[in-house]
């Protein structure tokens, strides 16, 4: 390989790098420095988010496995500040709870952030599937990742359940989606996305496909293969989750895109009434079992799932358009879920009550955290003008262009829906009194994290031009056909 | 035996896996369930690649022994997780998180 | 050396900037000192910066414009966001910055008996209302022009309510909030049509002539409600609840002054509608009129100067309808100055005597000397005596009028130059001569309100000099020269003063017969009670319908959707058992389900 082709590849490799280098710094630092790991860690990922601005984005590939250019760059730029922002929100809990694992605890992110690094621009389904899995093997880790050493602990009992479930399902899926993988394959007779694109679309082929979309499914959380987000969500560690409900969802979108687009993009038609069936099932669980919720983190998660559902409307559509709205819509998504997640986070941290009655009166007590609270909420309802109104709004007329009327007015009937809960929670931080007066204590790097989500939030909800024409660039990556 | 029977015993082995994976209460019975799913996987690459003569299907088979066992390495202590925390394997303990 | 349009950036973003601190920055809020100077320095900056932008533009006359793609409608630029200058928006900024650094420095001494922290709100706001000024002012397109718009109406809400204890106040910015909203539907229509027929926000785009019929009358309809023309007026003499500095900005030389600005700033749409600009001729000249004749019956002397202005308005947008933006934009700029100026020296008065009435002033001449001459000099401007601002913009306008053969508007307009006179000398001979009735021991104002006055005053004298050269930056050739309309009009306008000498001279409490006769007639309260006749008789007889329909039809549909909703969700949410087994049985069936699906599609 000579020097030139390496170039694109910096991203991947300065991740590959910066684990490396947290791990040695875990082995050589005295246990009372180990704090510093995580700022250690983010400083890496922001340098590497940096690089990135440097690299060739012309859209080299090695032999036709991996793939650089726009769309790549543009999932790995949201993928690394989704990871800064988790990293930076977590850093008080990781050291005050799992204060001698720390070091673990961002090499098993950094190994899964790499997993992701790679996703987007894999053009093999080898390549593929071991990214996928390389993102998703830590994530199990990571949500059992709470003190518990001790048996019938309660904390342990939490997170231990968190951790299980996510596996079982996550690794039932994933003999799913193998088995879908080796049908796809065989028939393919290679395991390219030139020789997917150019199979010719059989019944056993289209049985593969769905299998493998079952599995991208159940890392994106649609319904029904949903049913570990709520409790994995509820019992994982608190800024753990706010990394969980955003970067894998965005890189199970960049799944999507690389399979479905590059390798699936020319049988199209065998794919779009399953993703349309899936959307509305998903927005309509998600929706309707949030209203019940009374657990913020909880009652999230099914939003989070509603909110994929809206994803996968402008999916269905299969145009150019519609592919620039789902990247559009991934970024709204991380930043908006993010910071509603960290938020959640402070709160229960603050108050030590993790249902909705811990908000009670927040605008009284920490207006700041109130108003941020308000952005993201005003943000998953789609109200202008925050990022989440244009996310909405745009796939809303890309779907209408398309032709999908019946999807777009279940969309929008249980966006209504939705608006219900939202407001409550937004009622209960505003116009409830609080009980007492004294100021949240928000951790610093918490505050930088949920203030960095707040600037994306209102920043692409008042300017969404550039963020537009990025992700409008890099569908185009995804929609060249390969050979 | 040709690649018909291939893929049929291997569907069927799919099967197999797929209904000890409802029936089993167990976490271990559950992660082996699991791995026949994925060997049958493992047997239709192989053979779809015996058949049409190219070895992709080799090595894709040997990369998804190697992820199995990574999984099950990882299963395997979230079993004993749980196995410490509520002093049995049976999944259905687990269940404090619901509706 | 930065570029004309960096200076207009600065212009735009300075106040924003010290609104921005102020809002977010409490401690800063809480001291005078630091509310005050950051304000302060917010306006000097954009005043500052608008008259580089106006020697920058001055230097070449060719318009700059300085966009950013805002949104994007399938790939291709929508609406963009930016900077556009022109003859228009240069001396529009300076103005905007120039009465508002008045008006701040103003304030200061105002309102001396306020609060820290709630002076640093309203400096606050004071900021926040000349960012959207600027905002307006700038607009590359009329949809800038509309968040600009809006903002200001909202700024105003929270300036007009500023003493929000107070219910009158209260009452009054939603008052004023509630009748200019309406107003605005007009604008958010035709800009809807606008962008339906042409696809962008341009003022400069070419219509067919019904639609820009609609358009321009549409866009007017909100121009009625900003501007305050007969019948949307109403709103203007009650929003003077607030402090009167913000009376002198937003009543009197801004913010209602924005209507008039949309109507030059869309002026190439509304040479496309010659209907529309026949209409805007004849209700700015009834206008003019009809506030004229309310002016001379108030006891209020806000009240007064309020209608006087809906009056001065009228008289611009007549001129405009008789088809010169430039004459129109003239008088703005000119009233402007000399409105700020009395509305602030009205201010110092009701400083010093603490009392708005008429009846409660008398002989503040000799008390007040300082006062009572810029007071006069503004008076006499605002009537179109020879020589100072007032005539000449007046002049203008009224040669136009007359030119286009408008002879009804003319007359009223006529009239009310007669009326103007008329209704300013009754308030100066009441407030400065006759009998001393004033309590207390009322005294020039000290530094800090005295300052503004004689700023203002300057331009009052001055600025109607300048009329070629405004005129130019807008390439337009404007001289003076000597009309029998312009003889006719400052006759009259000195006849107004004789008369009101005659009659206010002895005995200034006594109104004559005529005088109680129009009083008991126009009290203003007919065009009120006339809203709210159809307010009770038609809109809450509809409203009772609407509300029983609502009442047990929508919302029962509504309440048992809610309903089903709520226990359906209650119900459904039973299916995540909490066993991972059920889990693992969903994402099989799932994957079944979706094969069978994929398949048979």
């Amino acid at each position: 390989m000579t020097a030139p082709d390496v170039n694109y590849l910096m991203p991947e490799l300065g991740v590959a790098l910066a684990a490396v280098l947290v791990f040695v710094a875990d082995l050589l630092l005295p246990s009372s420095r180990r704090k510093l790991l995580g700022p250690i860690a983010a400083l890496l990922l922001l340098a590497v988010f940096t690089m990135t601005f440097f690299v060739d984005s012309s859209g080299s590939d090695a032999h036709g496995t991996l793939f650089g250019g726009a769309g790549p760059l543009y999932f790995q730029r949201l993928f690394l500040g989704a990871a800064v922002i988790g990293i930076l929100g977590g850093l008080e809990h990781v050291e005050r709870q799992t204060h001698w694992r720390q070091g673990e605890y961002y090499f098993l992110l950094l190994c899964s952030l790499l997993g992701m690094m790679i996703l987007p621009g894999a053009r093999d389904l080898i390549l593929l599937l071991i990214a996928f899995e390389l993102m998703g093997i830590p994530l199990y880790v990571l949500a059992a990742f709470e003190p518990g050493e001790k048996a019938g602990d309660v904390q342990g009992k939490r997170a231990s359940e968190a951790g299980l479930k996510l596996f079982m399902v996550g690794s039932a899926s994933t003999a799913i989606t193998l088995f879908g993988l080796s049908l796809v394959a065989g028939l393919a007779g290679g395991t390219s996305m030139a020789a997917l694109h150019a199979a010719p679309a059989t019944p056993l082929f289209t049985i593969g496909e769905m299998f493998i979309l079952a599995g991208i499914a159940f890392k994106l959380g649609v319904a029904p293969f949903h049913m570990w987000v709520p409790d994995t969500y509820e019992g994982a560690p608190g800024p753990f989750v706010s990394f969980l409900a955003a970067s894998p969802k965005a890189a199970g979108i960049a799944a999507l895109c690389a399979l479905f687009l590059c390798g699936f993009g020319g049988v199209s038609a065998s794919w779009q009434p399953a993703v349309e069936g899936l959307a509305l099932v998903t927005m309509a669980v998600g929706s309707l079992l949030a209203i019940p919720q009374h657990n913020l983190r909880r009652l999230l998660a099914y939003s989070g799932v509603a909110q994929v559902g809206y994803l996968l409307i402008a999916f269905a559509t299969g145009t150019a358009g519609g592919v620039a709205m789902v990247l559009f819509f991934a970024v709204t998504y991380v930043a908006t879920n993010a910071g509603i997640f960290l938020v959640a986070h402070a709160v229960a941290v603050d108050t030590g009550d993790e249902t909705d009655a811990g908000l009670k009166g927040l605008a009284g007590r920490s207006p700041w955290l109130a108003l941020a609270l308000l952005a993201f909420l005003l943000s998953l309802a789609g109200i202008p003008f925050v990022a989440g109104f244009w996310a909405k709004l745009y796939v809303f007329l890309i779907a209408w262009q398309a032709g999908l009327y019946w999807l777009v007015a279940a969309g929008a009937s249980l966006s209504v829906v939705s608006l219900f809960f939202y407001l409550l929670l937004a009622r209960a931080a505003y116009l409830v009194e609080p009980t007492n007066k004294t100021p949240a204590r928000v951790a610093p790097g918490l505050r930088v994290a949920i203030i960095a989500c707040l600037i994306a939030v209102v920043g692409i909800g008042l300017y969404p031009a550039p963020l537009l024409d990025a992700a409008q660039a890099a569908a185009q990556s995804f929609l060249i056909p390969i050979h | 035996m040709n690649l018909q029977a291939c893929l049929l015993l291997s569907s069927g082995l799919f099967c197999v896996g797929l209904y000890g994976l409802l029936t089993r209460r167990n976490a271990i019975g559950i992660l082996l369930s699991i791995e026949v799913m994925a060997n049958a996987a493992n047997l239709n690459f192989v053979a779809f690649s015996r058949y049409s003569g190219a070895g992709y299907g080799q090595v894709f088979a040997l990369f998804v022994l190697a992820l199995t066992v990574a999984e099950v390495a990882v299963g395997l202590a979230l079993v004993m997780a749980l196995f410490r925390s509520h002093r049995d394997a049976l999944v259905e303990l687990a269940s404090a998180f619901r509706h | 050396m930065m570029s004309t349009a960096s200076w207009a950036l600065m212009a735009l973003f300075a106040p924003a900037a010290a609104a921005l601190i102020l809002a977010v920055v409490a401690p800063l809020r809480r001291r005078l000192i630091f509310s005050v100077g950051i304000s302060l320095l917010g306006v000097i900056t954009s005043l500052a910066s608008a008259i580089m932008v106006v020697v920058g533009y001055a230097a070449n006359l060719v318009p700059v414009e300085l966009t950013v793609p805002w949104l994007t409608s399938a790939g291709r630029p929508f609406l963009d966001a930016g900077v556009h200058i022109d003859g228009i928006s240069a001396p529009m900024l300076v103005v905007v910055a120039f009465v508002a650094l008045c008006v701040q420095i103003f304030s200061i001494g105002y309102l001396d008996d306020e609060k820290a922290p709630s002076l640093g709100r309203y400096f606050a706001y004071q900021s926040l209302f000349l960012f959207s000024m600027q905002l307006l002012v700038l607009a590359p397109n009329l949809m800038q022009l509309f968040f600009g718009w809006e903002m200001v109406g909202a700024t105003s809400y929270l300036l007009i309510g500023y003493w929000y204890a107070k219910p009158s106040a209260a009452r009054a910015a939603v008052k004023a909030f509630w009748i200019t909203k309406l107003a605005d539907m007009g604008l958010l229509m035709g800009l809807i049509l606008l962008v339906q027929n042409t696809g962008g926000f341009s003022w400069t785009a070419h219509l067919e002539p019904g639609i820009a019929t609609a358009i321009t009358l549409l866009l007017f309809v909100a121009v009625m409600g900003k501007s305050a023309q007969f019948p949307l007026h109403i709103w203007l003499p009650d929003a003077m609840e607030g402090p009167t500095p913000v009376s002198a900005l937003l009543h009197a030389a801004t913010m209602v002054a924005a209507g008039v600005f949309l109507v030059v700033r869309a002026d190439p749409l509304f040479a496309q509608a010659p209907d529309t600009r026949m209409f805007m001729a004849y209700l700015g000249a009834g206008s003019a009129l009809f506030a004229g004749l309310l002016a001379l019956v108030q006891t209020d002397l806000k009240r007064v100067l309020a209608y006087s202005t809906c009056s001065q308005l009228g008289y611009m947008l007549a001129g405009i309808g008789a088809g010169s933006a430039t004459a129109g934009f003239f008088h703005l700029t000119t009233h402007a100055f000399f409105k700020a100026l009395l509305f602030l020296a009205a201010g110092a008065i009701i400083h010093a005597v603490g009392s708005n009435e008429l009846s409660r002033m008398g002989g503040l001449a000799k008390k007040m000397p300082m006062t009572a001459f810029v007071f006069i000099l503004g008076s006499l401007s605002l009537a179109g005596v020879p020589g100072l601002a007032g005539f000449f913009s007046k002049d203008l306008i009224l040669e136009t009028v007359v030119e286009q053969q408008l002879w009804l508007p003319a007359v009223a307009l006529m009239l009310t130059a007669f009326l103007t006179a008329l209704y300013m000398g009754r308030v100066i001979l009441l407030a400065f001569f006759g009998p001393r009735v004033s309590e207390g021991h009322p005294h020039d104002p000290h530094f800090a309100m005295a300052l503004p006055l004689l700023l203002l005053a300057i331009p009052s004298l001055a600025v109607g000099y300048f009329g070629h050269w405004i005129a130019g930056l807008s390439g337009n050739e404007y001289s003076f020269h000597i009309t029998t309309t312009g003889i006719v009009a400052s006759s009259l306008g000195l006849a107004g003063f004789g008369f009101s000498w005659v009659i206010w001279r002895k005995h200034p409490a006594e109104e004559p017969a005529p005088m109680r006769a129009l009083a008991a007639f126009a009290k203003r309260a007919w065009v009120d009670n006339a809203y709210r006749f159809i307010y009770r008789r038609g809109l809450l007889l509809v409203a009772s319908w609407a509300a029983w329909v609502d009442r047990y039809i929508v919302d029962a549909l509504i309440n048992a959707c809610g309903a089903l909703f709520i226990g359906g969700a209650g119900r459904a949410r039973r299916i995540q058992t909490g066993n991972v087994r059920d889990y693992l049985f969903a994402v099989s069936l799932g994957a079944l389900c979706l094969t069978a699906w994929g398949l048979w599609r």
